[in-house]
């Protein structure tokens, strides 16, 4: 298997459902799309005849939200045979999750649930990216979540941890930027510390999205422009990890197409004003 | 307290029905709310004309219901719903036309996303094995995506209206039952309603039974003639539906 992936620079929005028409019809001034794996797991029927339709027209990355690669009892082989086939019918830039877990036993939460930071669960974790990686024959890239939970005992910081585990798999990671102002807020760490302890080299993508005041916490909810806190600790991000592709993250609330690719122009605009001259 | 049991624990909590205590509070509400607000709408996604049907307090209050008893399973949130049908039954006994609603909603969505299968073309017929005039052997397949249910009321006339932001006061029962075929011709679902004896021969061909057989069988309530020539009306009828993949000789 390819045991890297190449660095690409680009600018990409999520492809959803109401803007499927845009990216068919029109010249959208994007360098990438992203889907969301599972909604393209199924065995036939439009929503794959579109996914090939756009494909011809824009590099795609898969991002899923399903493996729960940190489930204790292991990955679910069937899940991953879907992956399978879907990325070699894509051929995606990179396919990337959530280092998180989702279910256990039979049960599917269907979220991102937290991980504890501990010895134990870097080993769960570490072990479900390398069979990953076997099943994919390609590396993966691990997405850091929002989350409202830390464990008093844990072993290392989220940054840490994320290290580690790069280093011991050779995977990459796709740094939420907002997720990491969200988390930060919520548990009360830098996020300028996050950015320091992230090794460059294994960044390979990063998202941007809005979230919302909680009663006590910030909820990462995908349903707002991108705020000024967030841009501010995004021009860190792009000063730091320089030629990494970037993807203005909506789930809900989608508006127009041109309002993402105007967010999309401010995420250009301060990459490239971090870059040297 | 290892991984497992640390997972097994969320999940205790994420199912409860109290307010979850100890020192993951208030983060894990959080979770909590998120994980059944995230049922509920995929629930409000996939029945969009059954809540409309029943109304927004009555559908929330059913999606709870089976929420709490029917945990999700699935790596896919798209095949939460696939029993609704039989909750909304239990919950709406005396208005039958809400499963049977809810049911056709269910059913075009999977026919959406089933996998790809070419219907025959009607023109086909003249090069297989009918064209030989060899009917007795003839088995049949149906399209991947066919999905069938005994119905008793209007839910399809319900379905049209509410598609048309037209819903009526009331749904009819049918006179007789009636059996609801859903399939998808290409890239979208169709439905249609059958009358029993229509059904009954094409179940019988679709599990397997040769031509010679259904006819034989449909010969000894009708003139043979007669019985030959409803089954090759329904046959045809059935190819111009885009519902059958295939005929072939035994």
């Amino acid at each position: 298997m390819a045991d890297t992936i190449a660095p690409f620079s680009g600018f990409g929005l999520g492809l959803r459902k109401q803007h499927y028409a845009d990216f068919l019809t029109r010249e959208v001034p994007i360098d990438f799309v992203e889907i969301i794996s599972e909604n393209f797991m199924a065995s036939g029927g439009q929503a794959l005849h579109t996914l090939d339709a756009v494909r011809e027209r824009y590099p795609v990355a898969m991002h899923g939200v399903s493996m729960s690669i940190g489930a204790a009892q292991g990955l679910n082989r069937e899940y991953l045979d879907h992956l399978k086939a879907l990325a070699d019918r894509v051929r995606p830039l990179w396919v990337s999750d959530h280092l998180c877990w989702t279910g256990v036993d039979s049960f599917n939460s269907h979220d991102l649930l937290p991980l504890p930071y501990s010895e134990e669960a870097l080993g769960a974790v570490c072990a479900n990216v390398t069979l990953a990686q076997d099943v994919l024959e390609r590396p993966l890239l691990l997405e850091n979540p929002s989350s409202y939970l830390a464990f008093p005992d844990a072993a290392y910081h989220e940054w840490e941890f994320l290290s580690e585990v790069c280093a011991r798999t050779g995977c990459y990671l796709l740094l939420d930027v907002n997720n990491i102002y969200v988390s930060g807020c919520n548990h009360g760490f830098d996020p300028a510390e996050f950015l320091r302890g992230i090794p460059v080299d294994r960044v390979r993508q990063m998202h941007l999205a809005g979230h919302s005041q909680g009663e006590t916490m910030l909820i990462d909810t995908h349903d707002t422009p991108v705020c000024d806190a967030v841009w501010q600790l995004y021009a860190s991000a792009a000063a730091r990890f320089s030629h990494v592709a970037t993807m203005i993250e909506r789930d809900d609330a989608i508006p127009p197409l041109d309002e993402l690719l105007d967010e999309l122009t401010t995420a250009r605009n301060l990459a490239s004003a971090g870059l040297p001259a | 307290m290892n991984l497992l049991n640390l997972q097994r624990g969320m999940r205790d909590a994420l199912l409860a029905d109290d307010d979850p205590t100890g020192p993951l509070v208030p983060g894990m509400q959080v979770y909590r709310n998120a994980y059944r607000n995230r049922l509920l709408d995929a629930l409000k996604t996939s029945f969009e004309r059954t809540l409309c049907w029943v109304g927004k307090a009555s559908f929330e209050a059913a999606a709870r219901h089976h929420i709490i008893l029917n945990p999700p399973t699935s790596w896919t949130l798209d095949a939460y719903g696939a029993d609704f049908d039989q909750t909304l039954a239990e919950l709406f006994a005396q208005d039958p036309e809400v499963a049977e609603l809810a049911w056709l909603e269910w059913q075009m969505s999977c026919a959406f996303a089933a996998p790809d299968c070419a219907a025959m073309e009607p023109a086909a017929l003249l090069s297989g094995p009918l064209a030989d005039g060899d009917w007795d052997a003839v088995r049949i397949s149906l399209v991947t995506s066919f999905a069938a249910r005994l119905v008793h009321t209007e839910c399809l006339a319900l379905w049209l209206a509410l598609r048309d932001n037209a819903p009526p006061q009331g749904t009819p029962i049918l006179s007789q039952p009636a059996y609801l075929v859903v399939w998808r011709r290409d890239l979208a679902p169709h439905f249609r309603q059958f009358e029993a004896n229509e059904f009954a021969v094409l179940h019988a061909l679709s599990d397997g039974e040769t031509f010679g057989a259904v006819c034989s069988g449909l010969a000894e309530t009708a003139e043979p003639e007669a019985a030959v020539q409803q089954i090759g009306t329904w046959l045809g009828q059935w190819l111009q539906d885009g519902l059958i993949a295939e005929i072939r000789s035994a």
